[in-house]
């Protein structure tokens, strides 16, 4: 097993995208009134707080069993389960590890955004954006103009307690196994050491309840839908494509010098990029490979991508996570007006609502590298293929960053992989 | 006496503070902390807390000090906005803070909200005496 256990802050940070059987042209009146009441329930910014409310006991379950618990407790369909980056679960899980000073942040923060960069859009996928329309249908992207939902959150203040918790541990142990490292943020500790696998236990935890915050929000959206469009959700084919982690560490195997080796790819803005005849993923993607999600900018839309067998042989299965920032929170805010970006998006046939006007500015598509330079470098290297671009139409802002250097992110799974990689 | 100086940062957010003690170079770092998120002279003191925390190393303190005031607004659902601190270093060399800190409930409708602060960050960080105390931390949002 390998040596290092680096640090993840942002577990299980990630992405899921959601179909409809809808088109622009119905959902294009009744925008504001879907934006306005998803805004509502689906809390975002400081502080929120969702509408579920569970006990210390539900949580501990939350946090072993992930996406699973909120199948059983009707927060979802049994096919979510399958659709969700391992079964929404890592059964390594163990609430022991985790301190109760965490649980208190967690215990009210199911079914929410958070703030950040995090948001819920409502997306177009227009007939000239389908790349591969083959392997978009098994997507269940077949009509032209079709409508689609995309979310990106994760373990909110549960998570970041979980970090800040073990930062001071592996603060500690580092000291202990004679560890130096250039920046004290990335703690870290060998892996089969206590304190190495006491964090693994205790972010495995985050991760289940990351994954089984995203399952409540898309029950939250299949409600809101529900209403606005005064039909089920089943009707409203409300199906989910598939929820990827881009902020998280796994076991996986691997041929590494001829053998089959088990290491900890760590992917720290990075996504998962498994592709065709994977035994991971389910029977409707073994000829495709996995959906991948990549967020760009509130102005200029985002992709769904599909794994590649390259991704596996080259980057241990792995591909970038998002068009990423260059340019400063504050550098952002100098340039951009808050009120006057959300008029000037207005006007382009984009409606956000958010709960911040600052939180805004600093989202601002400029501050963003090229969304389409991202994809094209990732489809052109073959680590990941591009099938779909969409196109924001409403956006729920948490309001803020994505936060790694996107292009690098994948360099960085393979970085910290290639230094663990000492079995 | 304190002077806060937010610095830039692709992703997150950044501060120097440099005070001229160590009770003043907490509270601006509290400070710094709740205006990220709120406008802090929005918020009211009307509800008093205390912290009690004690580490060896001061730079910890700083860090404990900011994680304890990140998990009242999650767990609590509060903001804060005055922040009385006194840190005494015991014999054994220990350090150690008292803090009453006074805020209200959030309530996204009265107060002007920015961006939520999740945690303090090791990176970059540090708590230094010079002429005047300083200290450097990202926040992670």
């Amino acid at each position: 097993m390998c040596k290092l256990n680096y640090l993840q802050r942002k577990i299980n940070c990630g992405m899921r995208l959601i179909t409809s059987n809808l088109t622009i042209k119905e959902v294009q009146p009744k925008l504001k009134e879907l934006i306005d009441h998803l805004f509502k329930i689906v809390p975002a910014g400081v502080g929120s707080k969702g509408f579920l409310k569970v006990n210390q006991s539900q949580f501990k379950d939350i946090m072993k069993t992930g996406t699973k618990w909120c199948i059983e407790n009707n927060y979802g369909w049994e096919e979510d389960l399958k659709k969700t980056e391992a079964h929404g679960c890592i059964t390594q899980a163990n609430p022991d590890k985790v301190s109760q000073k965490a649980i208190s942040r967690g215990l009210n923060q199911l079914g929410t955004l958070g703030s950040g960069n995090h948001y819920l859009e409502v997306q177009v996928a227009h007939a000239s954006s389908i790349f591969e329309p083959e392997i978009a249908k098994v997507f269940k992207i077949h009509t032209p103009e079709q409508i689609v939902i995309m979310v990106h959150c994760g373990s909110r203040g549960f998570g970041h307690q979980v970090a800040s918790d073990y930062l001071k541990v592996f603060d500690q142990a580092m000291k202990k196994y004679n560890i130096t490292v250039k920046d004290r943020e990335l703690g870290c500790a060998p892996f089969n050491s206590d304190e190495g696998q006491d964090y693994f236990q205790a972010m495995a935890c985050a991760a289940n309840m990351a994954f089984a915050n995203r399952q409540v929000i898309l029950h939250r959206i299949r409600e809101g839908f529900s209403h606005v469009f005064k039909k089920s959700s089943e009707d409203l084919e409300l199906n989910l494509v598939y929820d990827v982690a881009h902020n998280i560490a796994k076991i996986e195997k691997y041929k590494i010098d001829n053998k089959i080796k088990e290491v900890v790819v760590h992917r720290k803005g990075a996504t998962r990029s498994f592709g065709p005849n994977n035994p991971e993923l389910i029977s409707e993607y073994q000829k495709t490979g996995q959906p991948v999600i990549l967020g760009g900018s509130m102005e200029t839309g985002s992709y769904l991508l599909v794994g590649t067998k390259k991704a596996e042989e080259e980057t241990f299965g792995s591909t970038a996570h998002g068009s990423g920032r260059t340019m400063s929170r504050a550098q952002a805010k100098r340039e951009v007006r808050g009120d006057k970006l959300q008029k000037e998006m207005e006007q382009r046939g984009i409606y956000v609502k958010t709960v911040s006007m600052s939180g805004l500015a600093e989202e601002a598509g400029i501050a963003y590298k090229p969304i389409e330079t991202v994809v094209d470098s990732l489809d052109k290297s073959g680590i990941s293929k591009k099938i779909v671009k969409l196109v924001p139409l409403g956006n729920v802002k948490g309001n803020a960053n994505l936060n790694f250097i996107q292009l690098s992110g994948f360099l960085i799974a393979l970085l910290v992989l290639l230094m663990n990689l000492i079995l | 006496m304190f002077k806060i100086t937010q610095f830039d940062h692709t992703a997150d957010i950044g501060f120097n503070i440099e005070a001229s003690s160590l009770n003043e170079l907490f509270k601006a770092s509290a400070i710094a902390t709740f205006d990220t998120m709120v406008e802090i002279k929005e918020i009211k003191p009307k509800t008093k807390k205390t912290i009690k925390l004690k580490n060896n190393k001061i730079d910890q303190l700083l860090f404990d000090f900011i994680d304890e005031l990140i998990f009242l607004k999650d767990s609590k659902y509060m903001l804060f906005s005055k922040f009385n601190v006194k840190i005494k270093q015991e014999k054994t060399k220990e350090y150690s803070i008292v803090s009453e800190i006074f805020g209200e409930k959030i309530n996204p409708k009265k107060q002007p909200l920015k961006i939520d602060v999740k945690a303090i960050t090791f990176h970059e960080f540090f708590v230094k005496k010079e002429k005047n105390w300083k200290a450097k931390f990202v926040l992670d949002i």
